[in-house]
């Protein structure tokens, strides 16, 4: 599904430069769910970024889907990314203007999805998830656990073949965060590909395979226990 | 998608109202002035448009020189040369003459003052169409007593506009209204309510012993074989003359023609050293372009109109600059909407559309508001600006509504075009870096745009300031004449041609001279507050050769006229009260001893000067008076002794020294009755009818105020925006500097600071730009003021003030916030 080969993402300003990635070679398979885990600041979102095609590594090779995608300008990383990677937040980033049904169709707008058929999928979804009594809210009517459910259906309405989500439980109660493990579990026993970052051990364990990064390298590729 | 882009803006919108509302006010309120403009402007441009072929007619006028320098430039042109441009040019298609006159129409116990009416010929038709309401036959004028009336003043002196057949008179002279024609629009160079045949007018001037009979059928049939003035003469330049020339003709090649053949017909001026040259001015283009003597009414000015058109896009283009300030000084709480949008699949080209439909809406609702202000608000502006009411139909002109929908979209791409291009140039990486951009800006737009608010703001208020200092000038500056609590009334008609006049007029002075509060009374053809329009070309020194005659104004006076208004005689004496000795003596102002070549006063004192050559002594020299306002330099006169406007409309000029001037009015109108029985007593006071000459001054003055004010609510609104927006971001900045000691004042004088520089910017961009555009405004007027550095330093400290008061507060609440509460906003 993805491969990267000495993934290198340097930071420059005025006078420090801070390598947050360090020559990093990762690779995931279609249909996986890796877990990347590691102290703060070690680069965890970064590689998170770069492999969301949200952000260009300064070096190194990136092979999504067997196109080289390292040095895409942002417009055609929209492109590629448009239909195919689905994100999830820690702090939901749903927009505060839009309902929960428009905020769940919004990739389909950008998709030019016909309005019947976008109606037919937003429906579905929320029924899937279970917010379709809150179709007509607005994010601030919503706890978060519902917050993140819609974050989710965002994320899938357009079907997209790689999830990644960034400590998706990370501002949730432990109850809504078994509620969303179980649906990222669901969604990958159907095939989607997740890429998840966290600092729970707990929520790791829905992995197949765990990833320990430091200081930008990888440096333990393990399975869960 | 486009449902979509307009449910978010108008979600925006609602959710951010203090920021919609200011933007909302700024933007009406900016276009809301325009629309006055424009509509003024459009008012202005289109004078006597509405005349059917007026893109054909043009006025002939002419510039008359003697010995090869300019005399004057005239509105009028001479008798005959329509006709002959008619009879000898194929290029036109018609032509008429008329004269203008006011007079006073009465009807029972009706009168209309000072109708305006036009004396015109049976060609007027041909080059004017009126709209006729009612009309006894084809032709308006079919005998001696037709006359054609205007629907309004119809109403005014007859009650109603079903007039054809009431009788009504001028004076003693009798007329029929034989038409009624619909109200000619206000814009208009040329007024009228009242029309009258020039033949019969001008029959009625030579036979002034006789009156109408309307039941003498030899008066009726006679009367144009009694006309006493030849079509051909070309010997008076009484007339305004107008042509119609066929489509698509050339007028320069038909003004060509005209001056090749004048020369046949203005031998009489060629010989003594005179030249005319014609012109032609466009119908539509009299209005703003010509300011010739006599025109018939006072023009506009066309550098006003312009300044007024500019005027209304510099306010547009700060309340636009507002928009753009106050859009990016939000843009980043939008940064994390865009990273959403963007990892949702949206391109830059989607963003920038949903943006440009928020725009739009806001633009629209702008419109929407400043429309509605402009009903709402029209009488009190029109009021306030002293005219007459322009109707807001123009509003629906489909030429109006194109312009205001490109303006309108202008709008939406300068005022759109910036922000939607930054802030649709957040990354993705927004989400996480809010503030992330696509690129990094070096230099800060809004700082840019307040300093272009401000500079704009500032150059209008020196302008302001300095159109006033320039009036207020006009107003103090000594006028060599004493023009106060000075009664003036016009001589009556009826004494015109009486063979009693002199002795009426001896009574009358008798009389009034006598009333208690009455210090003097003087009469002359002309008086200060007017222009002298009658001009000779022919006078010079007796010494001088008869090719160096020049110009000179006019006048006929009594000796009441220089002690009455006070006049300054510098050498000789004044008319002694003997009209024998003084019929061929003189009286110069100071300007004309000087043209005549003398540059003592003294030294013009009992020389002689010929007129035509008949000599005339000069037995004393004025110091030189304002005849005309300020706006105008001190033209040579020659003021002769006698009653020769007793032939035409003269003055009485009453000087009251009484403190109760209603009491003295009173009196003087019960002697008018007594004298003259059958006259109306209408009167003014001079040194209203003076400061009449800087109405439209005065007025340009109210109107450029208002727009500053204007200009400088946006301006300040905007800052009030940016500022609270500003201030806000950096709270958790105040909330640490109070904590680490800094005081109220010294937060206070940091937050106010930055504003203040920037003011200080514009200050100093703003001035050398002021002090040219006005410098170069003053050379307008003969007589003006300075560009005082007191009026620049005024204008700065009032941006300064406004600015530090608009921020004041923002920066004061900052200030005074609890520090911990500051943090936890963190």
């Amino acid at each position: 599904m993805l491969i990267t080969e000495k993934l290198t993402k340097v930071f420059l300003t005025d006078e420090v430069e801070t390598t947050a990635l360090n020559r990093v070679n990762f690779e995931v398979k279609a249909g996986e769910f890796v877990a990347i885990m590691g102290p703060s600041g070690c680069g965890k979102s970064t590689l998170l970024n770069i492999i969301g095609l949200l952000d260009n590594p300064t070096g190194g090779q990136y092979f999504f889907d067997g196109t080289d995608v390292a040095g895409m300008k942002e417009s055609e990383r929209t492109l590629v990314r448009k239909g195919k990677i689905g994100f999830v937040f820690q702090s939901f980033n749903l927009i505060d203007e839009l309902t929960v049904f428009e905020n769940i169709e919004l990739p389909l707008l950008y998709l030019k999805t016909p309005p019947a058929e976008r109606k037919q999928k937003v429906d579905a979804v929320m029924e899937r998830l279970g917010i379709t009594a809150r179709r007509a809210h607005f994010p601030q009517q919503l706890s978060g656990g519902q917050q993140q459910r819609v974050a989710i259906a965002r994320a899938v309405i357009a079907g997209p073949k790689l999830i990644l989500a960034d400590e998706p439980t990370g501002n949730l109660d432990s109850a809504h965060g078994n509620e969303v493990m179980e649906l990222l579990g669901k969604l990958n026993a159907e095939g989607t590909t997740i890429v998840m970052v966290t600092h729970s051990p707990t929520d790791s364990k829905r992995a197949h395979r765990i990833v320990q990064l430091f200081d930008g390298q990888i440096v333990n590729g393990t399975k869960p226990d | 998608m486009f449902s979509h882009y307009l449910t978010v803006a108008w979600r925006h919108l609602a959710k951010q109202r203090a920021f919609t509302l200011v933007n909302l006010l700024g933007l009406a309120s900016a276009m809301a002035a325009c629309l006055f403009i424009f509509i003024y402007v459009h008012y202005e441009t289109h004078y006597d448009t509405f005349w059917p072929n007026s893109a054909q007619i043009y006025r002939v006028v002419h510039d008359r020189y003697q010995n090869n320098e300019l005399s004057f430039k005239s509105a009028k042109a001479y008798w005959g040369l329509g006709h002959t441009a008619k009879e000898q040019l194929p290029e036109v298609a018609a032509a008429t003459e008329i004269f203008t006159d006011k007079v006073t129409a009465s009807y029972e116990e009706n009168q209309i003052l000072d109708i305006a009416m036009f004396g015109v010929e049976e060609t007027f038709p041909d080059v004017f169409q009126l709209n006729y309401l009612a009309r006894k036959s084809e032709n308006p004028f079919t005998d001696l007593h037709s006359s054609a009336f205007s629907e309004s003043a119809a109403r005014r002196l007859f009650g109603t506009t079903e007039a054809i057949g009431k009788w009504f008179k001028i004076g003693s002279w009798e007329f029929e209204v034989t038409t009624v024609f619909k109200d000619l629009p206000a814009n208009t160079h040329m007024p009228f309510d009242l029309l009258l045949s020039k033949q019969t007018y001008l029959w009625y001037f030579a036979n002034k012993k006789r009156t109408s009979n309307r039941a003498d059928p030899k008066e009726n049939n006679n009367y144009q074989a009694m006309k006493p003035v030849t079509k051909w003469d070309w010997s008076y330049a009484g007339n305004f003359t107008y042509l119609r020339l066929k489509p698509k003709t050339d007028p320069e090649q038909v003004e060509a023609k005209i001056n090749q053949i004048k020369g046949d017909y203005l031998k009489h001026i060629t010989k003594d050293g005179g030249w005319i040259d014609f012109h032609l001015q466009a119908l539509s283009g009299i209005h703003l372009n010509s300011n010739r003597t006599m025109e018939a009414v006072s023009n506009g000015d066309r550098r006003s109109v312009w300044a007024m058109g500019i005027l209304a896009l510099v306010i547009l283009g700060i309340a636009w600059m507002n928009f753009v300030n106050l859009t990016l000084a939000r843009s980043l709480e939008r940064a994390k909407e865009v990273g959403i949008r963007k990892v949702a699949g949206a391109s830059r080209r989607h963003l920038i559309t949903q943006y440009f439909v928020e725009y739009g809406l806001i633009n629209l609702l702008s419109v929407v508001l400043a429309v509605v202000l402009v009903i709402l608000l029209q009488p009190v502006v029109w009021n306030i600006l002293g005219r007459k009411p322009i109707a807001l139909t123009l509003l629906l002109e489909p030429g109006f509504l194109a312009v205001s929908g490109l303006v309108f979209l202008a709008g939406i791409v300068i005022s759109g075009f910036y922000p939607a291009l930054i802030q649709s140039s957040y990354s993705s990486l927004s989400l996480f870096k809010p503030g992330h951009k696509a690129s990094a800006h070096r230099l800060d737009p809004r700082k840019a745009l307040v300093i272009c608010q401000f500079t704009a703001t500032i150059i209008l208020i020196i302008g302001v300031i300095t159109i006033y200092r320039q009036i207020d000038f006009m107003r103090s500056q000594d006028l060599g004449v004493n023009i106060e609590r000075t009664l003036v009334s016009y001589s009556p008609m009826s004494v015109i041609g009486s063979p009693a006049r002199m002795n009426t007029l001896e009574t009358y002075k008798a009389k009034v001279r006598a009333l208690p509060g009455v210090e003097n009374i003087a009469t002359s053809s002309s008086l200060p507050g007017k222009e002298i329009i009658w001009q000779r070309q022919d006078i010079r020194k007796a010494a001088d050769l008869p090719n160096e005659t020049k110009n000179y104004a006019y006048a006929y006076i009594d000796h009441d006229f220089i002690p009455t208004l006070k006049l300054n005689l510098v050498a000789g004496r004044n008319f002694s009260n003997n009209a024998g000795a003084e019929t061929n003596t003189v009286i110069l102002n100071e300007s004309a001893a000087r043209q005549l070549g003398y540059t003592e006063p003294a030294g013009a004192v009992d020389a002689f000067i010929l007129m035509g050559g008949k000599p005339y002594q000069v037995v004393g020299v004025l110091k030189d008076y304002h005849q005309e306002s300020l706006k105008k330099e001190i033209r040579p006169v020659v003021l002769f002794y006698g009653y020769k406007w007793l032939y035409d409309i003269g003055y009485y000029a009453i000087k009251l020294n009484s403190a109760d001037i209603r009491a003295s009015v009173k009196s003087i109108e019960e002697v008018w009755k007594q004298v003259y029985p059958t006259a109306h007593f209408e009167y003014s006071f001079l040194d209203e009818a003076f400061d009449k000459q800087y109405q439209s001054d005065r007025q340009f003055g109210v109107l450029f105020t208002l727009l500053t004010l204007l200009a400088l609510f946006i301006a300040a609104l905007g800052l009030y925006g940016l500022a609270t927006y500003s201030i806000q971001k950096r709270t958790k900045e105040i909330g640490i500097r109070k904590v680490n000691g800094a005081t109220a004042q010294e937060i206070i004088l940091m937050l106010t600071g930055e504003f203040t520089k920037w003011v200080g910017v514009a200050f100093a961009i703003a001035c050398p730009i002021a002090y040219l555009v006005m410098n170069r405004w003053l050379q307008n007027f003969a007589y003006r003021t300075e560009l005082s550095w007191v009026t620049f330093a005024i204008a700065g400290v009032a941006a300064l003030l406004i600015a530090l008061v608009t921020v004041f507060y923002q920066a004061y609440a900052a200030a005074t916030r609890n520090p911990v509460a500051a943090l936890r906003y963190e």
